[in-house]
């Protein structure tokens, strides 16, 4: 098969699960083994994480960072994926690419509700403060915001196919707090620490603390997987519903 | 188990366990009762 074909098909795959009933046929699929994978996922990252020795200096509080950071994490990436998706409405009108984007958004915020909670619970006892107006903590409250600000504009049309457009440009809009969350560490003085994982040579954390931090954060993204793609089936349905009430609503109307 | 740090775990696992329960219980729920909503207009409109 040559490079040209092999796209193609990838191409065409894609285009394929725009058809509503392929997309919920291959959801219906691909769930069962999504959320199989999340639960096995879960079970391994508890295990090790209670049984993760305590840190020198922040004792057994650092049992929080095993849920905090993936959360954390996991509220960047949804909105990455809500951008991709917003592109996809913008650029290539993926029918798919709204009910992505739509599914998204609750998720996201979910997320990013239990990084700041978390994050809350964790700094009062290192920190001695439930909340500072530092950049890291601000930054992700305007990303929160952000996302119920999305959420609410997706829901002030009465056709979702309205919404669609002006929900991508305001996403695409909000991308620019992703940057500034991930870099607000090295930008200004914080109270949080310097990126530890994710550096360019080799984390700076002990593997005892980062294999436990990994497998959760694996967990947290099979979870997302699992969720989005049971809203998205969420999503198609409502608008088959919706459709058939404008439908049966029209017949009424003309006899 | 936890010390004197337990005030602080146990509150921050129960409410990311429930939080995130809770999402997949109610998004599964949402998906019966639209599944069954759809079932029931189907069956409406092609009478």
């Amino acid at each position: 098969m040559t490079i040209e074909t092999a796209t193609d098909n990838k191409a065409s795959n894609l285009w394929g699960l725009a058809n509503p009933t392929r997309f919920m046929r291959f959801a219906d699929s691909v769930i069962p083994f999504c959320f199989i994978a999340t639960v096995l996922l879960f079970a391994i990252g508890l295990y090790m994480s209670l049984n993760a020795p305590e840190d020198y200096q922040q004792g057994a509080t650092v049992l929080i960072m095993f849920i905090h950071v993936p959360a954390a994490w996991l509220a960047m990436m949804t909105y990455s994926v809500m951008s991709v998706s917003a592109l996809g409405t913008i650029v290539w009108r993926h029918p798919l690419a709204d009910v992505s984007l739509r599914a998204a958004a609750p998720l996201g915020a979910v997320f990013t509700f239990l990084a700041l909670a978390t994050g809350s619970l964790w700094g009062k006892p290192m920190w001695g403060t439930w909340w500072e107006w530092d950049a890291r903590m601000t930054s992700v409250l305007i990303l929160f915001i952000i996302y119920l600000g999305l959420i609410a504009l997706s829901k002030a049309f009465d056709e979702p196919s309205e919404a669609a457009q002006p929900v991508a440009v305001m996403t695409l809009t909000g991308f620019v707090i992703i940057p500034i969350i991930k870099f607000s560490v090295d930008w200004w003085n914080t109270l949080h620490q310097p990126a530890s994982v994710s550096r360019f040579d080799r984390p700076a954390m002990a593997p005892e603390f980062l294999y436990p931090l990994l497998v959760m954060a694996l967990a947290y993204i099979a979870l997302f997987f699992t969720l989005h793609l049971m809203s998205m089936r969420n999503e198609v349905l409502s608008r088959r519903i919706r459709s058939l009430k404008m439908k049966t609503a029209r017949s009424k109307g003309i006899s | 188990m936890f010390g004197e740090y337990a005030p602080f775990i146990i509150p921050a696992y129960s409410l990311t366990i429930v939080t995130l329960s809770g999402a997949a219980i109610l998004i599964f729920l949402n998906y019966r009762m639209r599944k069954a909503e759809l079932k029931a207009l189907e069956e409406k409109f092609k009478k």
